[in-house]
């Protein structure tokens, strides 16, 4: 679905070049860590989006954190999937590549991330290095690169730039830049606009410097290269925002009013610590970098006894750490927002990588009968507005809220409409009136297991909460019936907060061959999936859930309409294939096991744990098998 | 109280509190326990301070220390085993406007709760805290703690501990930003409320340590001590505590100590025998973390909206870029 | 020789022997014919308030500090060294031609002066040093207006660090109550409507949720309003008043400067009520915000708070009223308004201006420090920045103040200096430096005190005088400076002084300072005088001057007294030396305490039982025993309350069980008490 032009390209030798109008392509740029590439990538990001086309971008991290130069596994760079409508992920394989060195990008190549075909741009200068070796080794690369069909396209990024600046090392991401916004066809006056922005703190003399760069990048694209591409956009109308996942929880956390976070520094959740940190020096606030996790989560819980509801925010590891704690909070009926950035576990597993591994955990991994309430967000945007949410029921419900995100949201990047303040949403000013004579701290309402706090500063509502079994009076209680009374109010709470939830929408038709089912960070690319089947005629369906803990109501009557029902997760299940596994001993994913229990369906499941964003290209093929086989 | 009027209403009329005005319920120790003493010193420093109960709170572990809180009519936290102190200092940075007390033990504070120990001394936080140190584990029936002397024969260590006891007095005092370090015996009841009367005025982590009787699983620890006066260490200074002539006539070893003098508090905390009474390390001029912090500073919601509209502008992509 | 006694006498001039004073200066003054070339207090530079310290530094400290940072040793360092002193000389030479501005302005005018002159090397070390000068202020030289700039610069920093705070508290307790309200609202049945809990969630996640449902369900614990109407009311119109009040950093702020005592009485009477108002809105609010709002008690207490019901403390907490007075005011009437400011109630702060040390106004200092509970300070122009703390003193003050400052007027200081001019009246008499601070002390010794006037000890201060006699001998004298010299200085004092023409007799002559001293023996008092060629001449001083030198004189003899007063008094009261350190062990303590083995006296007899109850540690032993014969007192500490409700064997088993063994079971009342034998025998441990 290409078409040809014809067009005039501009300020360099004027050539005749065929201009390739797409729906959308991926485009990585990789490099050793430490020479631009993350930079260059985002600011190319930043130029799409301003262009107004939909974008997601992707890190790509080195899971050292200095790897030595030219290693296959040290690439560090940016994905960047460019769109002529809204995508919401990351796509599945590039189109387009550009490499710094031919080792790191044998890494990807490896690792099956290049479409057959695709185009690379390769810095040139290894070519002709001094050491024979190395020369030897991009040579034969680049031969086996084009033998394996690749388009190969060598640029003299080094010597190019070396006629600008002494250092051309540094620098030569922008003249990527350059390249690049030749090739997609985007305007100077953007890029231009947004490299001041990437330079902003710096001083105009490194903004000019780097311009420069851009500008010769774009010259000599426009004179070198053959080929242009054109990704219709389309008009911004509301005005917009670009964030990563991190970035929205932390502005999530400030625009709920919260006013303490206490953490632990973990990957990947530390960034969004570092940034609400920054916030909260400029606004008030305070992010209280404890001794370890279990201080942290004590602490924020100490805060939010005393009236100002607080956060805490881990990543996998500490999050098990805090489970006792978590646990306190349940049983004091403690307001608590815990937000755990998810990583591929167990142990300290795979620290930058996504996973969905912990959302049994999060329901289930406390001590006793601990019920809470468990969010997973499912965008960037939604990274935001969980937060003001998260708080406003924990506050309301006297409860503790986990909110699960995980690494591919954590770094990925998406625009969303700028939102619009509330001071609703804020959290209530510390309550200090009278409490009434005779009124008792846990005075459980009988319908709903709901009762106000009492905050130090109230007179008249001294009691000493305590983790101990306890009864209205918060006194220590060791019957059975003031246990059985604790036991039954904050398990009724979840109840009547699951009474108010609406059952989300079906993506899709009501009835059909196949309902998919999923949380958290994979919704773009399953309903990506959905809409390329019911492209080719297949009457599949999926349905995304925020709420995990307590689930809404009516999921049981959707299931019903389709003879087919499987998750898609990104955490691990046994597959069927093996001579071992069976019906009794296979291990569902979390979620196909907790709608199995609760509708007594045969969910089955698909699970992906590559430790890479879940692609739809491959949950749609997932989703064809699942077709093939019999209805259940 | 900004307003001198203000004061004058406010002291207009109500009675002063009494020490049973921050009794409830009725404490479930051993009789000879000494966090009886401990509960009465610390009602007393209530009353005398005329505290508001509905402005302190007691915080604590788990524990037979740690019960304290649910016998004081004020605020109480009765936490989790080990974490008292996060959990004050949770408390403390939200609302700087609160007394906030924190009851632990031995085991709590020295063993599973070592970490928060140690860096709620850096923190320096307004926060008084009471170490009942009896040098054994009382709630789960006898078991070594960190501070029991070696050769204490208790359940998990039935032939005699094997290990030295842990000093808490020099590890705090070898803590940065340790502002405030006292140790006193619960049996000189004089003693335990001055010190622990000092550590409440100091504004910062006042730790004290205080020795503590078990009847119960540890009896006649301390006779020795109880009965022989002279091997009483008591601590005197202007900048500590003086103790009155009529405990003098029994406690007479005594030295002049002034607790400002970091290195005198170092050789004295290293003695076990006579055991040192009194304040050891005083150094007023910790900065407390909360106020570096800048805890409760004024936060108006336009403050947020403003805060927040600044933020989201870093990221706006203004529609007429688009093109 | 007739003529010299005949004017002394009458001030009438005859024949030819005596001419004018006029061109004449006072010989001590001979050395001091360019000021520009000195680095003396003045110019000053008024910086900025820096956390709420009025700083005034003289240009010459500035220029030194700065010359102490970046000047290094070395000819480098000589270079700029000489390169920044020049530009420091040009500043003052153009701020004495009338030039102003801040220091910044003129650094820069200065060295685009010189700048021709200087070349390459210059132009470098003066943009280096103007890098390094750091913080910037107004330029302030020893003019006509300098103690109402002086003064001014120092209030302003006094006031702004008061309202600072003020304000602070104010939007504090607005937000408070504000928080007050809205909390309310929340835990109203209001507060959970679906709307409300609508608008609180995210706002993608506003249909994730029943809020109808979500309302009832919640309704049940909602507790209700706990805000009477008539507290929402009165806190709604406590926030009103806070955010209407104007005298702190508000938005149409009062004016709290003047320059007429009757404007700021006027002033500070119409802002009685307002300042009421502010009073009562903070206390209320600070009641409100600890619920101890109860209007039964305070209602009517509120609603008659008027400006005069405030307490000094509260008042003390608002701004001061500047007033700044020129010469105009010295008349008699003047005069009797500055004395009504200062008697007032009304925080005056009066800074009174007089250009002439022989009249009445000279005295007003000296009149207001008879009234007893005003702050009064008295300084010349001269010593104004020695005297900048009393000066901010007298602002932080609490209540009126008057701030007596002698500016000499242009033209009638015989085109000398006003800072000499202003020196000599302090070296002379006859306006010394010095202080009354109510706030110091309940007696004179504590309130007063003298500045630091030069040979305090002295009647006089004394110089020598140097000169060549007609022979062009070298003649060297010990001369003292005093009233009458000064009068030299104002030509408003010409006629009761004359020279004397070159060649008559001296003989009769005798210095003024030694004149006084000395009884009536016909001489006539002189003082040494130059004119514009350094000629030396002498001058006499007729009776009425000489007078007035006399009264001058006594009139610092007893300041000085009052100040010595104050030496001994202090001196009186020396503190004690600090505790010493060193180990007192058993050695102290037994001097507290009676050698071991001694009964401590203020122990019962034996017979009557009875507890040690301060070394009781509440273990509930005894009470366990016999609650009835054992009970706490107040500190929950065990007595025995009534010996008669037990059994000696009671005691005796408390006694034992006493984990502190404090209780003494004394002799047994009842002698047929089984067991006694026993119980006696186990008692005796407890003797």
């Amino acid at each position: 679905m290409t078409m040809q032009v014809a067009r005039d390209a501009g300020p360099a030798p004027a050539m005749t070049k065929t201009v390739t109008r797409l729906d959308e392509h991926i485009v990585e740029i990789i490099s050793d860590s430490g020479e631009g590439a993350q930079r260059c990538g985002q600011a190319f990001a930043g130029i799409a989006a301003r262009s107004g086309n939909g974008i997601w971008t992707v890190e790509i991290i080195p899971a050292e954190i200095q790897p030595p130069a030219r290693s296959v596994a040290g690439a560090s760079g940016n994905r960047i999937r460019l769109a002529s409508k809204p995508v919401a992920n990351g796509g599945d394989d590039v189109d387009l590549v550009v490499a710094f060195n031919e080792q790191v990008l044998i890494g990807r190549v490896l690792a099956g991330e290049l479409r057959a075909g695709a185009t690379i741009l390769l810095e040139d200068m290894w070519r002709a290095h001094r050491d024979p070796s190395i020369a030897a080794s991009y040579a034969t690369t680049v031969d086996d690169l084009r033998a394996r069909g690749f388009r190969v396209l060598e640029i003299p990024m080094e010597t190019e730039c070396r006629k600008l600046v002494p250092d051309p090392r540094r620098g030569k991401n922008m003249f990527v830049l350059g390249v690049l916004c030749s090739i997609y066809s985007f305007g100077l006056d953007v890029a231009r606009e947004q490299v001041a922005l990437t330079f902003g703190k710096k001083d105009p003399k490194v903004i000019a410097t780097n311009v420069k760069l851009l500008e010769a990048g774009f010259e000599w694209a426009e004179a070198k290269c053959d080929f242009k591409y054109e990704i219709p956009t389309m008009a911004v109308a509301e005005s917009q925002v670009v964030m990563t996942g991190n970035a929205a929880l932390a502005l999530g956390v400030l625009a709920s009013g919260m006013e303490i976070c206490a953490m632990y520094p973990i990957t990947p959740a530390t960034s969004a610590s570092h940034y609400l940190s920054e916030i909260f020096e400029r606004v008030g606030g305070i992010v209280h970098q404890a001794e370890d996790e279990i201080a942290a989560c004590t602490f924020a819980i100490g805060a939010s006894y005393a009236g100002k509801c607080a956060v805490t925010i881990t990543s996998g590891p500490g999050f098990s750490l805090k489970q006792e704690a978590i646990g306190l909070a349940v049983m004091a009926e403690i307001p608590l927002v815990v937000v755990n950035v998810q990583r591929g576990g167990p142990s300290t597993g795979q620290p930058t990588k996504p996973e969905q591994g912990d959302l049994l955990a999060a329901l289930f991994g406390t001590h006793g009968d601990a019920p809470k309430v468990v969010i997973a967000t499912s965008g960037i945007e939604d990274c935001f507005y969980t937060m003001i949410t998260a708080r406003k029921i924990a506050e309301t419900f006297n409860t503790v809220v986990i909110v699960l995100s995980d690494a591919s949201l954590a770094t990925a990047q998406q625009p969303f409409p700028r939102p619009v303040f509330s001071e609703e949403w804020l959290a209530p000013p510390v309550d200090q009136s009278a409490v009434a004579p005779g009124a008792k701290p846990y005075d459980w309402d009988a319908t709903t297991g709901v009762f106000r706090r009492f905050i130090p500063g109230q007179p008249g509502g001294m009691h000493t909460v305590t983790g101990l079994a306890h009864d209205r009076d918060s006194h220590v209680a060791y019957d059975h019936e003031s246990n059985e009374e604790g036991l039954r109010f904050r398990s009724l709470k979840i109840a009547a907060l699951q009474r108010t939830l609406r059952c989300p929408a079906v993506h899709g038709e009501e009835t059909g061959d196949l309902l998919v089912l999923g949380w958290g960070s994979t919704k773009g690319a399953i309903e990506e999936a959905v809409d390329r089947l019911r492209a080719e005629g297949r009457r599949v369906s999926s349905l995304h859930l925020r709420f995990i803990q307590p689930m809404p109501s009516g999921i049981g009557e959707i299931i019903k309409g389709f003879s087919r029902v499987m998750t898609v997760e990104s955490n691990w299940s046994d597959p069927t294939d093996h001579p071992l596994i069976d019906a009794d001993n296979r291990r569902y994913s979390a979620l196909a096991m907790l709608l199995r229990s609760r509708y007594l369906v045969d969910v089955d499941c698909w699970t992906d744990v590559s430790g890479r964003p879940i692609k739809p290209a491959s949950v749609a093929e997932a989703l064809r098998r699942k077709l093939g086989e019999a209805p259940r | 109280m900004t307003m001198n009027v203000t004061q004058c209403l406010l002291q207009s009329g109500d009675a002063p509190r009494e020490i049973s005005d921050y009794q409830v319920g009725v404490p479930r120790w051993c009789n000879g326990c000494g966090d009886n003493a401990i509960l009465t010193a610390m009602q007393r420093l209530c009353r005398d301070n005329d505290l508001a109960p509905e402005r302190t709170v007691f915080v604590s572990g788990i524990g037979c220390s740690s019960r304290l809180p649910h016998y004081m009519n004020t605020y109480g936290f009765h936490g989790l085993h080990g974490r008292s102190l996060p959990i004050a200092e949770g408390v403390k940075m939200s609302r700087p406007d609160l007394k906030v007390f924190v009851s632990t033990g031995d085991g709590d504070c020295l063993s599973i709760g070592a970490a928060h120990w140690i860096h709620a001394l850096r923190y320096n936080m307004d926060l008084t805290v009471l170490l009942h140190d009896n040098r054994i584990y009382g709630l789960t029936k006898k078991q070594a703690s960190p501070t029991s002397p070696i050769g204490t024969k208790s359940n998990t260590t039935p032939k005699g501990s094997y290990l030295a006891a842990l000093n808490p007095l020099s590890v705090t005092l070898g803590v940065a930003n340790v502002s405030f370090v006292a140790q006193v015996v619960d049996w000189i009841p004089e003693l335990l409320y001055e010190v622990i009367a000092a550590g409440y005025r100091h504004k910062g982590l006042s730790f004290i340590r205080i020795i503590q009787r078990c009847p119960e699983f540890m009896p006649g620890l301390f006779d020795p001590w109880m009965q022989d006066p002279q091997r009483t260490l008591l601590l005197r200074h202007p900048n500590g505590v003086v103790p009155s002539a009529e405990l003098s006539r029994t406690y007479r070893n005594q030295v002049d100590h002034d607790p400002r003098d970091i290195d005198a508090a170092r050789r004295i905390a290293s003695s076990e025998d006579p055991i040192p009474v009194g304040v050891l390390y005083w150094d007023p001029d910790v900065p407390c973390y909360e106020d570096t912090r800048h805890a409760g500073a004024l936060r108006r919601p336009e403050d947020v909206r403003r805060g927040l509209e600044a933020e989201l502008d870093k990221f706006t992509i203004r529609p007429e870029a688009h093109g | 020789m007739e003529e010299q006694i005949f004017f002394h006498r009458t001030g009438a001039r005859t024949g030819t022997a005596l001419g004018p004073v006029a061109g004449l200066r006072p010989a001590l003054f001979a050395h001091f014919d360019d000021l520009a070339k000195l680095r003396y207090d003045y110019p000053l530079v008024l910086l900025a308030a820096d956390g709420g310290e009025p700083a005034i530094r003289p240009l010459s400290g500035i220029v030194d500090e700065l010359l102490h940072e970046i000047a290094a040793q070395g000819i480098a360092g000589e270079r700029l060294r000489r390169n920044v002193l020049r530009i420091e000389r040009t500043i003052r030479t153009r701020l004495a031609s009338g030039e102003r501005g801040t220091l910044g302005q003129l650094w820069s005018i200065a060295s685009d002066e010189l700048e021709p002159l200087g070349g390459e090397p210059f132009a470098q070390d003066a943009s280096q040093a103007r890098g390094a000068l750091r913080r910037d202020g107004v330029l302030l030289g020893c003019d006509a207006d300098v103690a109402s700039r002086f003064s001014t610069h120092v209030w302003r920093a006094v006031q702004e660090r008061k309202a600072g705070a003020m304000r602070r508290t104010i939007d504090t307790l607005a937000l408070r109550l504000a928080d007050l309200v809205r909390a309310d609202f929340l835990r109203s049945g209001a507060g959970r409507h679906a709307a409300t809990l609508r608008a609180g969630v995210g706002t993608r996640h506003q249909d994730d949720f029943d809020f109808a449902l979500m309302a009832t369900l919640l309704s049940a614990p909602s507790g209700g309003s706990a805000l009477s109407e008539s507290r929402r009311r009165r806190i709604e119109a406590t926030v009103g008043a806070l955010q209407a009040q104007r005298f702190f950093e508000a938005e149409v702020p009062f004016v709290f400067a003047f320059d007429r005592v009757e404007d700021a009485l006027a002033a500070y009477r119409d802002r009685l009520r307002p300042m009421a108002d502010l009073v009562r809105a903070i206390a209320v609010a600070e009641l409100e915000l600890r619920g101890a709002y109860d209007e039964a008690k305070h209602d009517e207490y509120f609603a008659q708070l008027d400006g005069r019901g405030l307490a000094p403390e509260d008042r003390a907490l608002f701004p001061d009223y500047l007033v700044r007075l020129g010469p105009g005011a010295t008349g008699a009437d003047g005069r009797a308004r500055i004395i009504e400011g200062l008697t007032t109630e009304a925080p005056l702060k009066i800074l009174f201006v007089t250009d002439d040390v022989f009249g009445r106004g000279a005295q007003l200092a000296t009149t207001a420090m008879g009234l007893g509970e005003a702050f009064v300070l008295q300084s010349s122009a001269a010593w104004l920045y020695r005297a900048a703390d009393r000066v901010r003193a007298a602002f932080e003050f609490r209540g009126p103040a008057l701030i007596s400052v002698f500016v000499p007027a242009r033209g009638t200081d015989a085109a000398l200096p006003s800072y000499l001019v202003a020196a000599a009246a302090t070296e002379s008499r006859a306006f010394p430096t010095f202080s009354y601070d109510p706030s110091a002390g309940a007696d004179w010794a504590h309130r007063f005190a003298l500045g630091d006037d030069p040979q305090p000890e002295r009647t006089w201060p004394e110089h020598d005088l140097a000169y060549a006699d007609p022979a062009m001998q070298r003649v060297g004298a010990r001369v003292a400076f005093t009233l009458a010299d000064l009068a030299l200085c104002d030509t408003r004092q010409s006629d009761d002084l004359a020279r004397i023409a070159n060649g008559s007799g001296t003989e009769h002559l005798r210095p003024v300072a030694a004149w006084l001293e000395a009884p009536p023996d016909g001489t006539v008092p002189f003082v040494y005088a130059v004119d514009a060629d350094a000629a030396l001449h002498r001058v006499i001083v007729d009776l009425p001057l000489a007078q007035r030198t006399r009264r001058c004189a006594e009139a610092w003899r007893r300041l000085r007294e009052l100040d010595e007063l104050k030496r001994e008094r202090i001196a009186a009261a020396a503190p004690a030396s600090a505790p010493s350190l060193v180990p007192v062990a058993v050695a102290a303590a037994s001097e507290a305490a009676p050698a071991a083995g001694e009964a401590t006296p203020d122990a019962p007899a034996s017979d009557e039982p009875y507890i040690e109850t301060p070394r009781c540690t509440t273990c509930n032993e005894c009470t366990g025993v016999n609650p009835r014969m054992f009970a706490y007192n107040e500190n929950k500490q065990a007595f025995i309350k009534d010996p008669s409700a037990g059994t000696f064997k009671d005691l005796v088993d408390a006694a034992e069980s006493c984990q502190v063994a404090i209780i003494h079971p004394g002799k047994p009342r009842d002698l047929n008490e089984p067991g006694l034998e026993d119980l006696l025998k186990r008692a005796e441990a407890f003797r």
